[in-house]
């Protein structure tokens, strides 16, 4: 499998009060491919993608990562594999008291001196990149306002930026569009989608609304109890199917 | 787990059958009446404690009103006929030493500043390296804000001597138990979501607690450092009194010479030096937040 970027075997997760969120999970995801993962709230969506980074650590199971092993990484290594897959959430999580570039420019973070990045010294053409991805997602005239001062919808297109300063070959989003209005969950799926094609990224994103799975995806994958009880096209995804995910 | 199941059968046995004994809504009213029950124990414990302790304590000081009556008249005499009129030609030779009593206070504010900034960010759950290590600057903290300033002040004049930097040192360490509790309940309540996105871009520890952790401390870190300056003018004057130097040194040298209407001016002093710093500080917290 030459264009194969994330294999995922056996993953399993049970957090410290018992609940199994993932039950033996196997995914494999190509370069390049936009991916939505639905399933009913508690599916164990949320989980999956994060233990993907390690935000969640996993109880068992494989995950490689361009042939990296990713649970067995520890400090730099760790860092290392996380620089290299962004991630967008549900409320955004930009540091809103910081300038919208700035929140651009955290994406590089991982590519920095831990000192430098600390105080925030940014070099002159990392500065130029942030500035024209947030071009790419229309915020240029957004660029020097503080986060919080952007709408839901702007907010969300700065998370896509931060991530895409990453130079990422993954993309994870978990409900990327939950909190916003069907017009700025629209916009901000398009931007998502938009440049995850120009760079040949791979999008993994959970999704609670069926229709944007439908229209944004080349595959969906459902999700049941932590079980994986859909793969396939968008078109092979019929309404019984779609019950059985959602019971 | 083994909660959620039961839950469930539960759910769908309270919907067959509303009035069984098993059913969940009469499960969750017994719950309810207990929780009921034990909160009004628990009303009644912290009232009748509260009260036992009140009326100990009143008995305890020998609690007289009839005694402060007699005593306010003989302070009103004190302050009539001793204190008043103050005596300012005395006003300018105190100017020096309220100077000291503003630098100990402000220099005791940057040690309290460096010290609560580092053992915060090391105590602090949200920020810490290490569990471990956050309980033992938890701690640490606690230990500091247990031990008044006055008692600090006396081991460190009998270990420094007398003068401003030993007035300094007391108000800086002992500062460090409110400050530095300030700070960690602040950085406990950051949003652990911003910090998650910097984890999630591969950031380092020093990095999140740059890039993610201050700006969202900023606020609280400028208000409760201000706040440390007033509190640290009033706490040299009364260390100033065991050695420390600055205006209550002045004030204590005056009341042991019996020279009482120069001791008012210096209370006078303090007072408006008071007044003034809370002033200026409450400006720059406007300012900067
Ligand atoms: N930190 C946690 N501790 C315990 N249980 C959790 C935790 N996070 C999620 N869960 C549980 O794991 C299951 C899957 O949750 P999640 O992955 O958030 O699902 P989804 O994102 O599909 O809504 C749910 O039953 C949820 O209650
Ligand atoms: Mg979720």
């Amino acid at each position: 499998m030459s264009d194969g970027i994330l294999k995922i075997s056996k993953l399993t997760k049970v957090y410290s009060d018992g609940t199994a969120a993932l039950n033996g999970v196997d995914l494999d995801f190509k370069k390049g491919e936009f991916v939505s993962i639905i399933g009913p709230s508690g599916a164990g969506k949320s989980t999956f993608i994060r233990c993907i980074n390690r935000l969640v650590e996993p109880s068992g199971g494989e995950i490689l990562f361009e042939d990296k092993d990713v649970i067995k990484a520890r400090g730099q290594e760790l860092r290392n594999i996380r620089r290299q897959i962004g991630m967008i959430f549900q409320g955004h999580n930009l540091v809103k008291r910081s300038e919208t570039v700035k929140n651009v420019l955290h994406g590089n973070l991982g590519y920095m001196g831990s000192l430098k990045g600390g105080l925030g010294l940014f070099s002159k053409d990392v500065i130029e990149n942030a500035i024209g991805i947030l071009e790419r997602v229309g915020l240029q005239e957004q660029a020097f306002k503080r986060a919080d001062e952007l709408s839901g919808g702007q907010q969300q297109r700065v998370g896509i930026a931060r991530a895409m300063a990453q130079n990422p070959s993954i993309i994870m989003a978990d409900e990327p569009i939950a909190s916003l209005d069907p017009k700025s969950s629209e916009t901000v799926m398009q931007y998502l989608k938009k440049v995850c094609d120009e760079d040949g990224i791979t999008a993994l994103v959970n999704l609670h609304q069926v229709d944007f799975a439908k229209a944004f995806s080349d595959r969906i994958v459902g999700v049941r109890k932590g079980k994986i009880v859909f793969d396939g096209k968008p078109s092979d995804l019929n309404e019984d199917t779609i019950h059985y995910i959602y019971n | 787990m083994k909660n959620t199941l039961s839950l469930n059968t539960g759910t769908i046995e309270g919907k067959l059958n509303p009035n069984n004994e098993f059913s969940l809504s009469h499960k969750l009213y017994r719950k309810y009446k207990r929780n009921q029950k034990s909160k009004i124990y628990h009303l009644s414990t912290i009232w009748g404690f509260t009260i036992f302790v009140s009326l100990w304590s009143w008995f305890g000081t020998n609690f007289n009103m009839a005694s402060i009556f007699v005593s306010l008249g003989g302070m009103m005499e004190f302050i009539m006929i001793d204190l008043l009129p103050p005596n300012f030609a005395a006003a300018p030779r105190m100017m020096k030493p309220m100077l000291d009593t503003i630098y100990m206070s402000i220099v005791g504010v940057f040690i309290s500043i460096f010290l609560s900034v580092i053992f915060a960010i090391l105590a602090s759950k949200t920020t810490t390296p290490n569990p471990l290590v956050a309980k033992f600057f938890k701690n640490l903290i606690s230990l500091i804000r247990s031990l008044p300033s006055i008692i600090l002040g006396i081991f460190l004049v009998a270990t420094f001597g007398l003068g401003t930097f030993t007035g300094a040192l007391a108000l800086g360490i002992s500062g460090v138990g409110m400050l530095g509790k300030a700070y960690v309940e602040s950085l406990e309540e950051i949003d652990r979501g911003q910090i998650e996105a910097l984890q999630s871009v591969g950031a380092s520890w020093f990095q999140i607690i740059g890039q993610g952790v201050l700006p969202q401390f900023k606020p609280s870190f400028i208000a409760w450092s201000l706040y440390q300056v007033d509190l640290n003018i009033r706490d040299s004057a009364i260390l100033g009194m065991i050695g420390a130097g600055g205006l209550g040194l002045t004030l204590m040298g005056h009341v042991r010479l019996f020279q009482y209407q120069r001791a008012s001016t210096a209370i006078i002093l303090i007072f408006i030096l008071i007044i003034v710093v809370e002033y200026i500080t409450a400006k720059i917290r406007e300012r900067l937040i």
